[in-house]
């Protein structure tokens, strides 16, 4: 009876800490009775939803919250206020069934198993969109500034290109910035992608990313959010949805961050649940990388390619083919071919006659075709841009003596090859 | 007996020719006038009565009609004063009827019967010499200077109503002599003048006057060139004013019908002040606390807006999002069409508006956003502050100019190969000449920025090279339609800057700078 939860939450509005203590209580109350039950509330002994079987199962719960003296007086008279009947919660399902919004509850078999271990799961998740999409994918988090500079962005869609794989789904929190490019360049590479958001779940913000949202379910990707449709949404939501981003991930990274940034808020969250976090590395000098480059020096494994982040989890996508296989399969062939499989997988990393690796390194840019096409003045300024690290427009003007017309043709020429970036306003550097 | 006379009234910025018809019969002594006055108009009976007495001649004391033809047009204005004065004393003009049609008076009396200076006598002059028939007018002695260069027509410059009768009644080979004697007497008084001014010029700023921002500086020659309307944004105090101020300086000189355009629009408007024919470009900066109707036209009597004071010349809207936004909003029409028409119940008011927008504005609210000082905006009211220009004024916007703090290095940077101030201005000249030889056969063309969207392929034409290019940005940036041509129009500036007959592809890849900052600016993904 997933109704229960709804009521908990949407009727009664009990906290997440309220809610478990009373369920801890009259679970184990239960299980004297039905020792067989292993479920935290014991709703399962009520398969359908009818009102009789409800409201008795209500009273249950709130008798054995009454009877403990660790609640306090306020709570019980929520719940004792909230008592409603049972055709209140039918017509609360119906609203939300127009608004496409659907629930489920921390007892549900969809409910990520990852995102129990955090120390405060929401026992109820509202969404929208594909919910199969957190049990079936290996989830990955991506966060960063909402103030994103043409570096971020650039960053972003490397990043996603690079660890492109249908088993992987990127989540976010839809916000301005970073957020938004995650979701944007997933969907371009036709990886699902899942959206956490502070507010109510029928309400998007920044409300620019309404567009957004729809496009997202539109391509199979799912919108989550802990607080039921109608709610209010107050600014410290925003901080606690960062809890369940790094929750339902196996890692966080974590693109671009000044200091003080929300998504080092994330970062935190995510070392506390045990979750790997990746930050990009950027310019000492450019405010919005101060604190990416702040949580490196604190631990977080420096990133320059997708390929980093894969490589920490290789062996589970490994084991899961493999699993796969050993229900398939005779046992014994499966487990053979796992252990000379892995011996192989091993060479084609590093192979030690030729001294080579198979993997493609992105950072060796040298015999890349596009050096090729640039003409002198072009080597002339990357060589520039590689001695001075920044340079604006008028530095270039004095350095090469070309006229301003010429130089904005050679920027411009480097910045179609992406060999260049803007990294300030009419300030260029190399990518 | 019925006596005609010919006068003209402003109408807008033209004039339209009024035909005074005047008859004095025996009857009860009563002077009135039909056809439409306006309260102006009425009140000159009275400054005619007291102009002919007291210029020494009998005011008749029959019955006198005036009928002021076409009559369904309203007239309003002094102008028509001395053309009534001259029909009640056509008795003491020796001159035969053919000699009087095909003379047109103008003028606004004085109860002394002196000719005083009045607004829009060069507007004036110039519609009604066009007419057919028309061989001199007579206008006031003070307004001469403004007209002395008009040619096709004979202007006589008047005193007063005495002085205007024995003009007429001089013979041919006197009166030549006598406007010879004239003219010089007002020309040597326009030098004094002249000479007394030149200590007081303005002081003008130069692109050398500004460190660093070569980018900019280049922005602001390209716009100046083509035509093109600007906008610069950046922090406070990076210097957006001083180089729209500069722009000023930089403006390419005026044809001899661009000049007369200008000076009609001034006359009008009566911000000449007795000066000659003005030779520059206007540039108008209204404050941002400018009304809808001061800024387009309007208003009661369907007056000029600064848009049309800004004709042919810059319209500058220092922090434009600090603007109204209907004030913004309204100029969206004269932008695109370059003239404003004004509605009233009888008649449409055509103002000319063909100006280049010169915009500045910060990145947000606080102003010191990407800049080296703390920006205080939420996310929210940055959007807020940009989303205030809207789409349609972003469309007509050719050139986007960011602007960057300069740091110290480089204000003490040596600016060898930055070009000269010379240079600019003969850049922009030449650019101008190039173009005015390539629109001369296209009706409502004088500028790159002005080509429509059929005509583009056929003065843009590219190269190879070029093409490619534009196909690459074209599918890597996605760009519109509209942007596609703006990016071509800008590019067909540059080239001419530069002397290329067709675009190059340097050109193209150049000219795509000038949108980047629209992109990060502006762009909603």
């Amino acid at each position: 009876m997933e109704e229960f939860f709804l009521w908990a939450d949407s009727i009664a509005r009990l906290t997440n800490k309220e809610f478990r203590d009373i369920a801890k209580l009259y679970s184990e109350y239960n299980r004297c009775e039905n020792p067989n039950k292993n479920s935290i509330t014991n709703y399962t002994e009520y398969d359908e939803f009818n009102s009789i079987d409800f409201k008795k199962y209500l009273e249950g719960f709130i008798l054995c919250a009454e009877k403990s003296s660790r609640f306090k007086k306020a709570t019980i008279d929520k719940m004792k206020s909230s008592v409603v009947d049972s055709m209140v919660i039918v017509s609360l399902k119906e609203s939300m069934k127009n608004l496409g919004v659907d629930y489920i509850s921390i007892d549900s078999n969809n409910y990520p198993s990852i995102l129990k271990e955090i120390y405060d799961p929401p026992y109820v998740l509202y969404f929208r969109g594909d919910i199969s999409v957190l049990k079936e994918k290996f989830i990955l988090g991506m966060v960063g500034s909402r103030d994103a500079t043409e570096y971020g962005r650039a960053v972003s869609k490397k990043i996603i290109q690079e660890i492109s794989d249908d088993r992987i789904a990127i989540v976010s929190g839809l916000a301005r910035g970073i957020d938004s490019y995650s979701h944007i360049f997933c969907m371009n590479e036709n990886m699902k992608t899942i959206a956490v958001l502070g507010s109510a779940i029928d309400n998007i913000y920044p409300k620019i990313n309404v567009q957004l949202a729809n496009e997202i379910i539109k391509n199979g990707g799912l919108i989550i959010s802990e607080h039921n449709i109608g709610k209010n949404t107050m600014p410290y939501h925003f901080a606690l949805r960062n809890r369940i981003i790094s929750g339902i991930s196996n890692g966080v990274i974590v693109v671009e961050a000044k200091r003080n940034s929300g998504a080092l808020v994330t970062c935190e969250s995510a070392l506390s649940q045990n979750r790997n976090v990746y930050s990009v590395p950027g310019s000492i000098f450019s405010k919005f990388s101060q604190g990416c480059n702040e949580i490196i020096s604190k631990g977080a494994k420096p990133i320059q390619s997708g390929r980093d982040v894969l490589e920490d989890f290789d062996y589970i996508f490994r084991l899961k083919e493999y699993r796969e296989r050993l229900k398939k399969e005779d046992n014994i062939n499966a487990v053979e071919d796992m252990y000379t499989d892995k011996k192989y997988y091993n060479k084609n990393k590093f192979d030690k006659s030729t001294r080579k690796t198979t993997d493609t390194c992105v950072n060796i840019k040298l015999g890349d075709d596009r050096s090729d096409s640039i003409g002198i003045d072009e080597k002339r300024l990357m060589e520039l841009l590689s001695d001075n690290g920044e340079l604006n427009i008028d530095q270039i003007v004095v350095m090469t003596g070309m006229s301003v017309g010429k130089v904005l043709v050679v920027i411009n020429r480097l910045l179609f090859l992406d060999l260049i970036a803007e990294v300030d306003s009419n300030t260029y550097a190399k990518k | 007996m019925i006596s005609k006379i010919c006068s003209g009234v402003i109408f807008g910025v033209d004039a339209v020719m009024i035909d005074i018809e005047l008859d004095i019969s025996n009857g009860m002594p009563y002077f009135g006038i039909v056809g439409l006055a306006g309260t102006q108009v009425k009140e000159s009976k009275e400054r005619v009565r007291s102009a002919i007495s007291n210029s020494g001649y009998v005011f008749p004391m029959k019955r006198i009609i005036v009928n002021l033809s076409p009559a369904d047009l309203k007239k309003d204005g002094s102008y028509l004063d001395l053309g009534i004065c001259m029909g009640i004393l056509r008795e003491k003009i020796k001159k035969e009827n053919k000699y009087i049609e095909q003379s047109i008076f103008i003028g606004e009396l004085s109860l002394d019967g002196s000719i005083k200076y009045t607004r829009g006598i060069l507007s004036i002059v110039l519609s009604l010499s066009e007419y057919e028939g028309v061989k001199r007018i007579f206008i006031p002695y003070d307004n001469f200077l403004e007209c002395y260069e008009i040619e096709g027509i004979e202007v006589i410059p008047v005193k007063s109503v005495k002085d205007c009768i024995k003009i007429i009644n001089l013979e041919e080979v006197n009166l030549r002599e006598e406007m010879k004697k004239r003219k010089e007497e007002i020309l040597s008084n326009k030098k004094i003048k002249e000479s007394n001014e030149e200590e007081y010029d303005e002081i003008m700023v130069k692109f050398s006057d500004i460190k660093g921002n070569a980018f900019a500086k280049r922005c602001c020659q390209i716009a100046l060139a083509g035509g093109h309307n600007i906008m610069l944004i950046g922090p406070p105090g990076t210097g957006k004013t001083m180089l729209a101020k500069a722009m000023k300086s930089y403006q390419p000189r005026v044809t001899r019908e661009e000049s007369m355009d200008i000076t009609r629009i001034y006359s009008i408007a009566g911000m000449l002040d007795g000066t000659n024919i003005l030779k520059d470009r206007p540039f108008r900066q209204p404050h941002h606390t400018i009304t809808k109707i001061s800024l387009v036209g309007g208003g009661a009597n369907a007056s000029m807006g600064e848009i049309t004071l800004a004709n042919r010349g810059i319209l500058f809207m220092d922090e434009i999002a600090e603007f109204k936004r209907d004030v913004i909003e309204s100029i969206r029409q004269p932008l695109e069409d370059g003239y404003i028409n004004i509605t009233r119940i009888n008649h449409v008011y055509k103002y000319p508006a063909k100006f280049t927008l010169v915009a500045t504005m910060n990145p947000c609210p606080c102003g010191y956003l990407n800049s080296s000082k703390l920006c205080t905006c939420r996310p929210v009211e940055i959007e807020r502050y940009r989303n205030k220009i809207s789409g349609p004024i972003l469309d007509r916007i050719d050139i986007f100019c960011e602007i960057a703090e300069i740091d110290f290095d480089d204000l003490r940077l040596k600016e060898n190969n930055f070009k000269s101030d010379g240079d600019i201005a003969q850049e922009i000249e030449d650019a101008r000449d190039i173009q005015r030889k390539r629109y001369a056969k296209t009706d409502g063309v004088d500028l790159n920025c002005e080509i429509s969207r059929g005509e583009i392929d056929e003065f843009c034409r590219l190269n190879k090279e070029a093409e490619d290019t534009i196909r690459i940005i074209y599918n890597k940036y996605s760009l519109s339609n509209r942007s596609y041509s703006r990016v071509l129009k800008v590019a067909r500036t540059i080239a001419d800057l530069e002397g290329h007959e067709d675009i190059l592809d340097e050109d193209i890849m150049e000219a795509f700078s000038y949108r980047r900052a629209y992109y990060k600016y502006f762009s909603r993904v």
